[in-house]
């Protein structure tokens, strides 16, 4: 039986290598039918903050391609970090903390980045 | 099984409070490392402490850090083989970062 997995996105866009290791983790687990959950929250919000110019497609944009479909945002830590759920891409699913409580609860693994 | 939630850095770093605001009753709030500066007097939610989660604070740590006279009174002390007891019934675990 697959494991189900939950990652949880904690850090902003460009500090460390951590955000990105996230998104690798992702996309192995979603290659492998694994059909991994992520949730953004605290500053990691800002990853789904969608880029005004014309800069190359971000790397978030690959995770429907690879099928990972449930994407959540903290919506607590979006008021806070004045972000609007329109402005980020790919869009996520809004959930407050007895959300998340029952998302980690439905989890056998829960990684943080 | 239950969750354990795992918090490992003093504050401001906000990660408490996103742990507070997702615990289940039943689960266990572990403080290690600089970690257990997060869970001195005034430090807890009211409704987290009047929650059914259990906060623990690693013994070694707690002392490293002199916090034992701070520590809010829900919290009590575990040692290493606890901290071992718990990781193996709890199930997810999460690091909050």
């Amino acid at each position: 039986m697959n494991r189900r997995y939950l990652v949880l996105v904690e850090r902003p866009p460009a500090v460390g290598t951590l955000a990105r290791e996230a998104l690798d983790l992702l996309l192995v687990a979603g290659a492998f039918d694994l059909a991994p959950a992520v949730l953004f929250l605290g500053r990691g919000v800002h990853q789904l903050a969608a880029s005004h110019d014309s800069a190359p497609p971000r790397p978030l944009e690959a995770l429907a391609t690879y099928g990972i479909t449930r994407i959540y945002v903290d919506a607590q830590s979006l008021r806070r970090e004045g972000l609007a759920l329109d402005a980020l891409a790919p869009r996520p699913i809004a959930v407050d903390g007895a959300a998340i409580a029952r998302l980690i609860a439905e989890s056998d693994v829960v990684l943080t980045t | 099984m239950t969750v354990l939630h795992l918090i490992n850095r003093a504050p401001p770093a906000d990660a408490l409070a996103r742990c507070l605001a997702s615990l289940t009753a039943q689960d266990t709030v572990l403080f290690y490392e600089s970690g257990v500066l997060a869970c001195c007097a005034g430090a807890l939610t009211s409704s987290a402490r009047s929650s059914r989660v259990r906060f623990v604070a690693l013994r070694v740590d707690v002392e490293a850090f002199g916090a034992a006279s701070r520590l809010d009174p829900a919290v009590e002390i575990v040692d290493d083989v606890d901290f071992v007891d718990l990781v193996a019934s709890h199930q997810p675990i999460v690091s909050w970062a």
